[in-house]
C-alpha cells in the first residue's frame, strides 16, 4: 500500500500489560498470582484478569488503549485484595517509558465487585497511550 | 528573552463550560454512548439494558452521566464484559 502517511503498527498492548503486571508482581514476591487475559469462572485464587476495552488513534504514530482490570484475592477480609489491587495500581502508574507506553491514566480506582464465587474482587479501569513504529 | 504570562479568564472559562452549545454537544455525544451501551449490553432479563440512561448532572459545568444507576449488579456485568468502558469510543474524538 502507499499513501501520504506512513504505515504505523503497534505492539500488542494486551501482551504488554499482562507481562508488565506479571513482572511487577514477581518483583514484589508475588509470583503465584495468575495474570491473564482469560476469564476463569472457577477461579478462587489470587489472580489478575485484564480485559481490553477499546481505544483509538490519537495521531499518526500514537494511539490509546483502555483496559478493565479485575483483581482477586481470597481472605476473610478485603485487606488481601486491597493490597494486591494497590500493587497493580501503583505499578501501572509507573509504566510510562516501559515498552511503547508514553502515558498512563487511571480512569477509575479499584472498586469492590460482588463476585459470584464469593472471592473478594476489585475492578479498575485505565488507559495508556502507545507509540507505534 | 521575554517571558509570556498567561492569565486565565476564569469567568470566561466558567461561561464556556456552561455554554448552551457545549451542553448540546455533550448531549449528542452522551446519546451516542448510550446507543453503544444498549447495543453491547448483555441481555438476560433486559432489566440492565432498559435501565441504561443519560443523566444531566450539573456541577460547576454542564456534564452528562451515562450508564445504569439503579441496578446493583451493573458493576459486575461491567467488570466481566467492559461494555460500558467500550462504549466510550462512540463519543468520538475532540
Amino acid at each position: 500500500v502507499s499513501g501520504l502517511l506512513p504505515v504505523v503498527r503497534y505492539a500488542d498492548p494486551l501482551l504488554w500489560i499482562t507481562g508488565y503486571i506479571r513482572a511487577a508482581l514477581v518483583a514484589l514476591g508475588k509470583s503465584d498470582v495468575r495474570v491473564s487475559d482469560r476469564y476463569d469462572e472457577t477461579n478462587t485464587d489470587r489472580a489478575v484478569w485484564v480485559l481490553p476495552t477499546g481505544g483509538h488513534r490519537l495521531t499518526v504514530v500514537t494511539a490509546t488503549r483502555r483496559f478493565g482490570i479485575n483483581i482477586y484475592a481470597p481472605g476473610p477480609t478485603g485487606q488481601p485484595v486491597n493490597t494486591l489491587a494497590e500493587d497493580v495500581r501503583s505499578a501501572l502508574a509507573a509504566c510510562p517509558g516501559s515498552g511503547a507506553v508514553k502515558a498512563y491514566t487511571e480512569l477509575s480506582a479499584p472498586v469492590p465487585i460482588d463476585d459470584p464465587n464469593g472471592i473478594p474482587r476489585r475492578y479498575m479501569t485505565c488507559e495508556i497511550v502507545i507509540k507505534g513504529a | 528573552m521575554a517571558r509570556v504570562r498567561v492569565v486565565l479568564n476564569s469567568a470566561g472559562m466558567a461561561a464556556l463550560l456552561n455554554d448552551y452549545g457545549v451542553d448540546a454537544e455533550l448531549g449528542r455525544r452522551a446519546e451516542a454512548i448510550l446507543s453503544a451501551q444498549k447495543s453491547a449490553c448483555p441481555v438476560e432479563t433486559g432489566h440492565l439494558q432498559s435501565s441504561l440512561q443519560v443523566q444531566a448532572h450539573t456541577t460547576d459545568r454542564v456534564t452528562r452521566r451515562v450508564g445504569s444507576f439503579s441496578l446493583p449488579y451493573g458493576m459486575l456485568v461491567e467488570a466481566r464484559t467492559g461494555f460500558i468502558s467500550r462504549s466510550v469510543d462512540a463519543a468520538g474524538g475532540a
